[in-house]
């Protein structure tokens, strides 16, 4: 499962004179996809930076829980969407007596922010992608945007591939329909 | 779906990449300082708090006893140098004169019954 870098990597950090060299090769490697499955869950660049942090952290902090099961990689964008979902949901639980509501701040983020290019149906998807719940939105983006395969999905989310799939579907189909409204 | 575009449209600043494996490692420090600083205050607390309640047991302290042994030391030192004279310590009571009858009663009762074993003792004789 685990491939010669991996084995590499892990071999520096486990010897603490290459610990630091090691652990800052395991971010130079994986820090743009992490950081890209962070940003398109929460929008927002600074909260997707923070996220990206705090991955790499919590992955060095529980380096030697990591037996091999799955590739680092996998391993890490495990981490990654769980600190993603987690996220969400602190801030709908902080916005529940709030008039915002965090959706709406990511949709006017989608709007008005420079650090967002792309054109109009591009935007438009992204919002359309906002409309769904979390966890679906979650799926959709490993599988459509990250080309990942169900197995691969399955061990990330710890779900079914069954499960996925028809995850999946449901979220193509309401992408198609909200987009056909507009 | 299949017209939907794939492009990535999530920028970041200008050297976002370069700079941040520096970031995440003073974070990573920062918070292993943090926990050990945790982790020793803790431990400190827990030494403290063990050794206030061994303290607390090998030293049965009662308040009340302590009062009462100070007490008892403070009236026999007024006692003993002449502070205080009999009447002074009997009007500290609040029934002076029964503490008199017993007194009374006491020393004429022995003195009595001295009498009644001398006047039988001569009797024999």
């Amino acid at each position: 499962m685990i491939s010669i870098s991996d084995l590499e990597l892990l071999q520096m950090i486990q010897n603490p004179d290459t610990r630091e060299k090691g652990y800052r090769s395991l971010i130079e490697m994986y820090q743009r996809r992490i950081y890209g499955v962070i940003r398109k869950m929460v929008v927002i660049h600074e909260d997707a930076d923070d996220i990206t942090q705090n991955t790499f952290v919590k992955a060095f902090k529980n380096i030697n829980n990591f037996h091999g099961n799955s590739s680092l990689f996998t391993w890490l964008y495990r981490i990654a969407t769980n600190e993603s979902l987690n996220f969400l949901q602190k801030k709908k639980k902080r916005f529940f007596f709030s008039i915002d509501d965090h959706e709406a701040v990511m949709e006017s983020y989608l709007d008005h922010s420079g650090m967002i290019t792309g054109d109009e149906i591009e935007r438009k998807l992204q919002k359309a992608l906002l409309k769904l719940p979390d966890k679906q939105r979650l799926v959709f983006n490993l599988r459509y945007f990250e080309d990942l395969g169900y197995d691969e999905i399955s061990q990330i989310t710890e779900t079914s591939i069954g499960a996925l799939k028809a995850s999946y579907h449901h979220a193509a189909k309401k992408i198609e329909n909200e987009l056909r409204i507009e | 779906m299949k017209n939907l575009p794939k492009t990535n449209i999530f920028n970041t600043p200008q050297d976002y990449f370069e700079n941040l494996p520096e970031k995440i490692l003073a974070k990573n420090k920062k918070q292993k300082t943090r926990s050990f600083t945790l982790i020793t205050s803790m431990a400190a607390a827990a030494v403290i708090i063990l050794g206030m309640f061994i303290f607390v047991l090998s030293n049965d302290i009662h308040p009340n006893n302590t009062l009462e042994a100070n007490l008892d030391q403070e009236i026999d030192l007024y006692i003993n140098s002449g502070y205080w004279q009999a009447e002074d310590i009997l009007s500290f009571a609040d029934n002076p004169n029964s503490i008199l009858d017993e007194i009374i009663t006491m020393e004429w009762g022995t003195y009595e019954n001295e009498n009644t074993d001398q006047s039988e003792e001569d009797w024999w004789y």
